[in-house]
């Protein structure tokens, strides 16, 4: 039997609820704290280093605006779209003896379908790095 | 899972399959003409599948359940048919399309559009067949996704114009940006309707919904947020604000398949969503979408009213329909309403679908190779798209302008049309359901669009003042585009002068 509210009671709910209400205001009461401290006790001062970046006392050199190459990102999403694949073979792989052959068959269709993928990417060269290389087609 | 559950999704097999073929085929053999071949016969083989599926279901007179996840019924084949007849038509649009602005020998890959243009289908049909809520979710992001990068698709065509590809990318961003958001919004909803029901499938949340003392508040706001989804898919009026830049931007082809399937998928979900958990009986939502559609017939029109690009008055009259749409869906849940909102939706599907296509075919037919090493398509005018292009239409192509102007007046509602018969249910929907206010709202709708509608028929008719008739060229268009529009011509006909084929085709459903 599922423990389902079959209506939304604002007051059961603080009662429920009441702790995680506290801690949430004593979080923030901690970052006002913290803030307004700093904000009240410490240093005011401009001098011509102020607005620099701080990066361990050593003085940062050049642009951070670094041009990727955008082969970069297109390799970094089809490792995540096979990377997330992966994660419904390990569920599969915890109960293959349960799931049996049927499961089996399943987790097959699913690896050639990926693999069609992986093909079709390949041919298309979106994993050739550093440009369109001379193929043969 | 049994052999006849199996057979029973065959269609959407068949288009796995299909895709799977053409992932492959387009891996090892790099051809437009032979990835279009692959793409048709797979919607034709997948349309034969839905014809054996609903034989083998009227034999049995019960809907198949599918692993709890789908449910095939007559009905819902009745919307992949359709749906998988409009893809058809856009896969012979898109080859129009692609032909022209896309050079195989370099970088472009114009067999992606058909790659993307199944897996579209694929969504829409489970979409159609869903029966829970994971399905429902699963086939409306496998859909989504599939438009982003057809809606972006000039960007791939390298031959096509600079400016093209800047508005097609402007609409897939655009999309995909406000199409996430709506999809976050239906999830924190469907998770609501779990929290409160204890359940996600259809059957499930309708009993839950029946054993409950009333609506709890919980129900009530997670099924609001879900409709705000489907009412953004829609385009419905306070949601549809991306509609006129989307469809501007698009490839003419996506924009017909975003207006017809993309739609419609979503209409038959409705149907099936209100009629499972008898939501008709909840004032709350058929209030919303009462207004919703009010506020779409009259805002839609009004939009379109003062419009000088075709492809944007074509996307304000579309929230404009499916705002005459929803007004045979509230009747509720009676098999008028429901044959109702079937009729209109072909009529819809068949009228936009030639609009879109004309437009599309005329553009294409306006594009002409610069002269430069680049090799660039550039437009002949400045642009296809604007009504001033459309001026004496009927005088350069007559048979082209004759197709265009039936859809307009199907569009409009004009007797021996579809769109007239379509009109025509609308207002009995409304007077059996004792609607008034929205029937005002049609009336007035319909007042206005015959305005803008007739306004571009009556600018195909003029004759350019200047120029001696000599000077005239014709549009060409390929044999494939021309035989596709006269074939919907033809259809848009036979179903306005002989309505009864239809009506008891769906009669029987």
């Amino acid at each position: 039997m599922l423990n389902r509210p079959t209506q939304f009671d604002p007051a059961t709910l603080v009662q429920h609820l009441w702790p995680l209400i506290v801690y949430g205001f004593a979080v923030l009461a901690l970052i006002a704290l913290m803030l307004g401290l700093s904000y009240f006790l410490g240093q005011r001062r401009r001098d011509a280093a102020t607005d620099e970046p701080f990066e361990s006392g050593i003085v940062s050199q050049g642009s951070a605006h670094v041009r990727l190459s955008i082969n970069y990102y297109l390799v970094a999403i089809l490792f995540i779209v096979f990377d997330l694949e992966a994660i419904y073979l390990f569920s599969w792989a915890i109960a293959f003896r349960q799931t049996g052959l049927l499961g089996f068959i399943e987790a097959a269709i699913f690896i050639v379908i990926l693999l069609a993928g992986l093909i079709y990417l390949w041919r298309l060269g979106a994993l050739d790095w550093g440009g369109k290389q001379q193929r043969n087609l | 899972m049994s052999a006849r559950e199996l057979h029973a999704i065959l269609p959407l097999l068949i288009l796995s399959g299909g895709i799977l073929f053409l992932l492959l085929q387009v891996s090892f053999l790099r051809s437009h003409k032979a990835a279009a071949a692959t793409a048709v016969i797979t919607l034709i083989a997948a349309i034969a599948a839905c014809f054996d599926v609903a034989r083998t279901l009227s034999q049995s007179a019960a809907p198949i359940e599918v692993t709890g996840l789908l449910l095939i019924d007559q009905q819902a084949l009745f919307f992949c048919l359709l749906f998988l007849l409009a893809a058809l038509a856009i896969a012979v649009l898109g080859f129009s399309y692609l032909q022209k602005r896309c050079d195989s020998a370099r970088e472009s890959i114009p067999e992606a559009f058909y790659l993307l243009l199944l897996l579209v289908m694929l969504g829409a049909m489970a979409l159609v067949f869903s029966n829970h809520f994971a399905s429902v979710f699963l086939s409306m992001e496998l859909m989504s996704l599939a438009l982003y990068p057809m809606l972006g698709f000039a960007v791939t065509g390298d031959l096509s114009p600079r400016l093209e590809q800047m508005y097609s990318l402007e609409s897939g961003v655009k999309y995909l940006l406000l199409s996430a958001l709506s999809t976050a919004l239906g999830l924190f909803g469907m998770a609501l309707i779990y929290a409160a029901c204890g359940a996600l499938d259809f059957g499930g949340v309708a009993a839950a919904v029946a054993n409950l003392p009333r609506t709890p508040s919980l129900l009530l706001s997670g099924l609001t947020l879900l409709l705000i989804t489907l009412a953004f898919k829609l385009s419905l009026v306070p949601f549809h604000i991306w509609t006129p830049d989307v469809y501007q931007g698009a490839p003419s082809p996506v924009t017909a398949l975003i207006a017809t399937v993309g739609k419609g998928a979503v209409v038959a979900l409705l149907l099936r969503l209100f009629t499972e958990l008898e939501l008709f009986s909840i004032p709350a939502l058929t209030g919303l979408l009462a207004a919703a559609s009010v506020a779409s017939m009259l805002v839609g029109n009004l939009l379109a009213l003062m419009q000088k690009n075709i492809k944007r008055l074509l996307a304000y009259s579309s929230i404009a329909h499916i705002g005459y749409l929803l007004v045979a869906f509230l009747i509720g849940n009676s098999a008028f309403g429901n044959e109702a909102v079937l009729y209109y939706l072909v009529a819809y599907v068949i009228t936009t679908l030639g609009a879109f296509g004309a437009v599309g075919l005329i553009a294409d037919s306006a594009l002409a190779r610069t002269a430069g090493s680049a090799g660039e398509y550039v437009y002949t005018t400045t642009s296809p798209f604007q009504r001033d292009f459309y001026r004496g239409l009927l005088w350069r192509s007559p048979w082209l302008a004759g197709c265009l102007a039936a859809m307009l007046l199907s569009l409009a509602g004009i007797p021996l049309t579809i769109g007239f018969i379509g009109k025509f249910y609308i207002f009995a929907a409304g007077i059996q359901g004792q609607l008034r206010l929205l029937l005002a709202a049609v009336v007035i709708g319909s007042a206005i669009g015959l305005f803008y509608y007739l306004r571009l028929l009556l600018t195909m008719v003029l004759r350019e003042p200047q120029a001696p008739l000599d000077s005239i060229e014709s549009v060409r268009i390929a044999v494939s585009g021309r035989l596709l529009l006269i074939s919907l011509t033809g259809v848009l006909l036979i179903f306005g002068v002989f309505p009864q084929i239809l009506i008891d085709w769906i009669y029987t459903l």
